[in-house]
């Protein structure tokens, strides 16, 4: 991975779009091999000439940031397109584009002139390697220690094996006793757990395999609420909600499933099934102060 | 070095949180994490399965962002979390601006009644020490259900 270690402190603030993104299901790391291969960029030559302009001026300088500046500005193009790339991956193009420029500005300070390669080809990489590891380590809402992450991942696959066994969601210390960990360690992952950065729910949740089997339950069992008071009260509200979303909140608050239940009947984690609640209660709220 | 080790050990052995536990706030929406997380950390710890924890996580969210959506200006939250052997009861206090209950008719009181096993809101009369109406809302949720 390009820039892995030493990009660490330009990680753009991650809480602020919390609202805002999906979380990406698949890391963005397969189909973005064609960016090189395309031709993405062309009539760079210049940029050389802007080096060379660089490489002539004393670092700290006035002009050598007048350079820097024009540098960047140029290629901002070149960033764009990058970010572009990973665009439709739930993520807002702003955010992508943010993130690429960022890459961009690493390249253009680590680029070195004498060593006689292309920028473009050193350049590439490393906004591609910037966007990637937006995508890698933005699916948590904040900075969430690597040991912490992984205990947290193998949680996951822990609950899914003793619900079945035990027939209801298991404790945290019962999960350490199955991981083998320490207690403490299994609530900490837990906690963390909902910093994993929710699924939007104003994302239409699109061109997922769950859908397919969600959108078949929709719709059939509806009518059936019709006589419940609070259904009839909050149902305009819950018809702006993406079918993901209200079908989940449907099968908790209406049909008293147990969050465990619903995940298994959605193939989701019960981790998921909480993040999602918690978020579509959050903007229900929202949406019935506006009123 | 025995007595040092008790005191470290925050594994959820039994009667460690017998003793309520209490929080203060300023009854405002960004202090929300802080209760959730309380809460959350706390149920975990004494042994609620998961499914417990996230509908305990869910239930102090929906109450304290009711109190603090009619919350007089300035006004603080308390919460008090009894963990009991069967179970846990929460209390929510906070301090109305105008007289007026949270509206049990509404969506979220029956998420609330959807998540424990019993809620119930309590309002006394103009408190002239806090400016407004002390607000009390509790909720139990039995072990073991779910």
């Amino acid at each position: 991975m390009h820039g892995e270690d030493t990009t660490e402190d330009h990680k753009p603030d991650q809480e602020t779009r919390a609202d805002t993104v999906t979380e990406p299901e698949n890391p963005a790391e397969d189909t973005v091999d064609d960016t090189e291969t395309e031709e993405p960029v062309s009539g760079y030559d210049d940029v050389s000439v802007l080096f060379e302009r660089l490489a002539a001026t004393t670092p700290g300088s006035v002009e050598h940031a007048v350079a820097r500046d024009a540098l960047i500005n140029r290629c901002i193009p070149l960033a764009d397109h990058i970010a572009r790339k990973f665009s439709g991956r739930g993520e807002p193009f702003d955010d992508l584009s943010q993130v690429a420029r960022v890459g961009l500005v690493h390249a253009v300070d680590r680029f070195d002139l004498s060593r006689g390669s292309n920028f473009l080809s050193f350049a590439v990489p490393t906004i591609m390697g910037e966007v990637q590891r937006y995508f890698r380590d933005n699916t948590w809402a904040m900075r969430v220690p690597r040991r912490v992450k992984e205990t947290h991942l193998r949680i996951g696959a822990a609950v899914d094996q003793l619900s079945q066994r035990l027939g209801r969601s298991p404790t945290a210390k019962e999960i350490a006793a199955e991981l083998e960990v320490d207690p403490d360690e299994v609530t900490q992952a837990v906690i963390a757990g909902n910093a994993y950065q929710p699924t939007s729910i104003d994302a239409a949740s699109v061109g997922r395999d769950s859908d397919a089997s969600l959108l078949d339950t929709l719709g059939e069992e509806e009518s059936q609420f019709d006589r419940v008071e609070e259904y009839i009260a909050v149902r305009p509200l819950l018809a702006g909600l993406p079918e993901r979303e209200r079908r989940i909140l449907t099968m908790r608050f209406f049909e008293s499933m147990t969050q465990t239940q619903i995940a298994a009947q959605l193939g989701i984690s019960q981790m998921h099934v909480s993040r999602i609640l918690a978020k579509t209660l959050a903007r229900l709220r929202e949406l019935s102060e506006r009123d | 070095m025995g007595s040092l080790h008790r005191v470290t050990n925050f594994s959820a052995e039994q009667g460690l949180f017998s003793a309520p536990v209490e929080i203060r706030v300023a009854a405002s929406l960004n202090q929300l994490p802080i209760l959730r997380g309380l809460a959350e950390t706390l149920v975990l710890l004494s042994d609620f399965t998961l499914d417990e924890v996230a509908d305990v996580r869910l239930a102090v969210d929906e109450v304290c962002s009711t109190l603090i959506a009619i919350a007089a200006p300035d006004s603080a939250l308390t919460c008090e979390f009894v963990v009991g052997d069967t179970e846990l009861l929460v209390r929510v206090d906070g301090v109305a601006a105008t007289e007026g209950m949270p509206d049990q008719r509404s969506f979220g009181w029956h998420v609330l009644r959807t998540l424990s096993d019993e809620v119930t809101a309590d309002q006394a009369g103009f408190d002239a020490a806090v400016s407004g109406y002390p607000t009390t809302v509790r909720f139990r949720r039995v072990r073991g259900k779910a």
